[in-house]
């Protein structure tokens, strides 16, 4: 039974249970409010103040809105059948609304902004699994599948645990474990981690809202409405599947998460400031890592990392730098898809150039290894298991996106901006090397 | 570690072995398969409803695109490779003589087989390698409890026949 609710901006009332509201009032989810969304981003547009707290409760509202309503049209558009029993589905609706609720604990101080300073090899979702199964969120999970168990008056088999979420939601190779179930749970997981995900659904609305930006927005209503299930029992295949008449708005989806990327993840300004962050961070944690235990990592929050650079600023450049917001400049950046030989030519002479005459004074970046993913546009049967099936009720097999949308075939090339700072004393003497180089290059 | 050279490295060999540019799918199993002949690429695979899959490979492959080291060919269904040279020539990176042996052979026995096969030997080496139990019907219990009915029993023996091939013995 649903008995509290918040008020969200974005989704307006988010309503959770007695136990859900156990684990939102735990000390680990409370840390996400100390937690920003987008790190440094609130330095750029001074909205984005809002805190993974938030998120996690709307992608919660989102999984259970979008759950409902892929069951409902797979229903309505398969004579009545239903995909799951009544009390299966529950019990799934019950474990998605937890992996929602709970998938981002592991979150670091300033979220994607300091996770190179992991350990090798650990994530953040390493730390969440940590954190579901280590903490007190552990017992109100066991809590919520005791609960589920009586109610249901069901056995074992329908027991909820961290260590089943994370099964289900995080483990790298779980298919043989004897819990898993075949196809029942990569469909689940598909909610969570797909080019159509709840969270991604979340994120685009409010880092939008929060940012001021209208990039990020799309027909939220239209796009759930649409959503059903392509599913081949003898194939075992489940996936999360959208009805042709949503794709103008799964389009839209899609050129959100492009615009946002471009306009606001990956935001000259904000990019060098998340750099900035990471080597203060680096100076104040001990041996430059967040530390492995669970319990030491949770006492580092936005806060923390404040109150620590603010310490230590005196005798720290780089801590008084980032304190006072002293941005290097951007002298120069690629075209965004730039992948045409004269691009990269023409990059590497300037930065060679730069690097020579400033001593190696320069600051480089580029879109690899960003954490909020380019968008791409995956056939629905990728080995990826991102792509999402359309269907259109004439024919037996679905189609992918880019069979129905040539506006989204257009952003297959990846983004590739790559962009060179260099401190503002040197600005403008950079500009007029950037400028002779292009110009020889180029012929003018 | 992965080297983003040594998947275009597989691209170039499989282009000019074959004279044709392979689909992501197939990339993605061939890698698989190489790995699982010994030849370790670093790349870390999950498995969803259509075989083994890297997202670090997948991840590649676009940056590698981005840098204009392989083009992509949209036009058809399969998203089709090719590499690009004129900018960067492509040379593998830290495989000795013995592993470069070893790609070229599974390129040549294995890249002219048709997506679906492939998928069928990567899920069942997928299986071999999560399994506890290697025997050969839980090898075949573990293909069927991932694909359902996709491949028969006998396609799935058919395919077990190949694993001597990757030196996984079976009973």
């Amino acid at each position: 039974m649903l008995k509290y609710r918040f008020r969200d901006p974005i989704h307006g009332f988010i309503e959770v249970s007695r136990l859900e509201l156990k684990i939102i009032d735990s000390a680990p989810f409370q840390r996400l409010r100390n937690i920003k969304q987008l790190s440094t981003t609130y330095l750029v547009y001074p909205g984005a103040e809002h805190s993974r707290f938030g998120h996690s409760l709307g992608v919660l509202h989102l999984v259970t809105r979008a759950f409902e309503s892929a069951l409902e049209n797979y229903r309505m558009d398969n004579g009545g059948k239903a995909l799951f029993g009544d009390v299966q589905k529950e019990w799934y609706r019950q474990i998605l609304r937890l992996i929602a609720l709970t998938h981002d604990l592991g979150h670091a101080p300033f979220s994607h902004g300091s996770e190179e300073l992991f350990e090798e090899n650990l994530t953040h979702e390493d730390y969440t699994k940590k954190i579901i199964c280590e903490t007190e969120i552990a017992c109100y999970i066991r809590e919520i599948g005791e609960e589920f168990r009586q109610k249901y008056s069901v056995g074992e088999e329908y027991d909820i645990t961290p260590e089943l979420l994370w099964l289900i939601y995080g483990e790298k190779n779980p298919e043989f474990d004897p819990r898993y179930r075949m196809p029942d749970f990569k469909f689940l997981k598909s909610f969570m981690d797909s080019e159509l995900d709840c969270d991604k659904m979340d994120y685009l609305l409010r880092d939008s809202y929060y940012c001021g930006v209208n990039y990020g927005k799309y027909d939220l209503n239209r796009l759930l409405s649409s959503l059903s299930v392509y599913y081949r029992p003898e194939e075992n295949i489940m996936q999360l599947a959208i009805k042709s008449g949503g794709v103008r708005a799964f389009e839209e989806f899609v050129i959100a998460r492009y615009f946002m990327f471009i306009q606001v993840y990956f935001h000259k300004t904000r990019r060098y400031l998340d750099r900035l962050l990471v080597d203060n961070l680096a100076a104040i944690l001990p041996g430059s890592k967040f530390p492995d235990q669970v319990d030491e990592y949770l006492k580092w929050d936005d806060l923390t990392v404040m109150n620590r650079i603010n310490k230590v600023r005196k005798d720290s450049p780089i801590a008084e730098k980032f304190l006072n917001r002293e941005v290097m400049t951007c002298v120069f950046e690629t075209p965004l898809h730039s992948n045409r030989q004269i691009d990269l030519t023409t990059y590497f002479a300037i930065r060679n150039t730069l690097n020579r005459e400033l001593q190696n004074g320069i600051v480089e970046d580029t879109a690899e290894k960003l954490p909020h993913k380019i968008p791409t546009i995956e056939t629905f049967d990728s080995s990826s298991g991102k792509g999402i099936p359309i269907l259109v009720n004439y024919y037996d097999k679905p189609l992918s996106i880019a069979d129905e949308s040539i506006l989204l075939v257009s952003l297959t090339q990846p983004i590739n901006i790559r962009r060179i700072y260099v401190d503002k004393i040197h600005a403008e003497a950079a500009r007029t090397i950037v400028s002779e180089l292009i110009n020889e290059r180029t012929g003018d | 570690m992965e080297f983003p050279n040594n998947a275009a490295y597989i691209i170039k060999k499989f282009n000019q072995i074959w004279d044709k540019k392979p689909g992501k799918k197939i990339l993605q199993k061939l890698v698989f398969l190489i790995q699982e002949a010994g030849v370790d690429l670093g790349f870390d695979y999950g498995l969803h409803f259509y075989g083994p899959y890297s997202s670090s490979l997948d991840a590649v492959t676009t940056f590698l695109s981005a840098d204009g080291i392989i083009d992509f060919d949209y036009s058809g269904y399969s998203h089709l490779m090719s590499v690009n040279e004129e900018v960067f020539s492509v040379q593998p990176m830290d495989l000795s003589r013995e592993q470069l042996q070893l790609i070229d052979r599974v390129i040549t026995d294995f890249g002219g087989r048709s997506a679906s096969d492939l998928e069928l030997l990567a899920t069942a080496l997928y299986a071999y390698k999560h399994l506890q139990d290697k025997s050969r019907e839980s090898i075949i219990q573990g293909v069927i409890k991932i694909k359902g009915a996709k491949y028969s029993r006998e396609q799935i023996e058919t395919a077990l026949n190949d694993f001597s091939y990757f030196g996984k013995p079976i009973y």
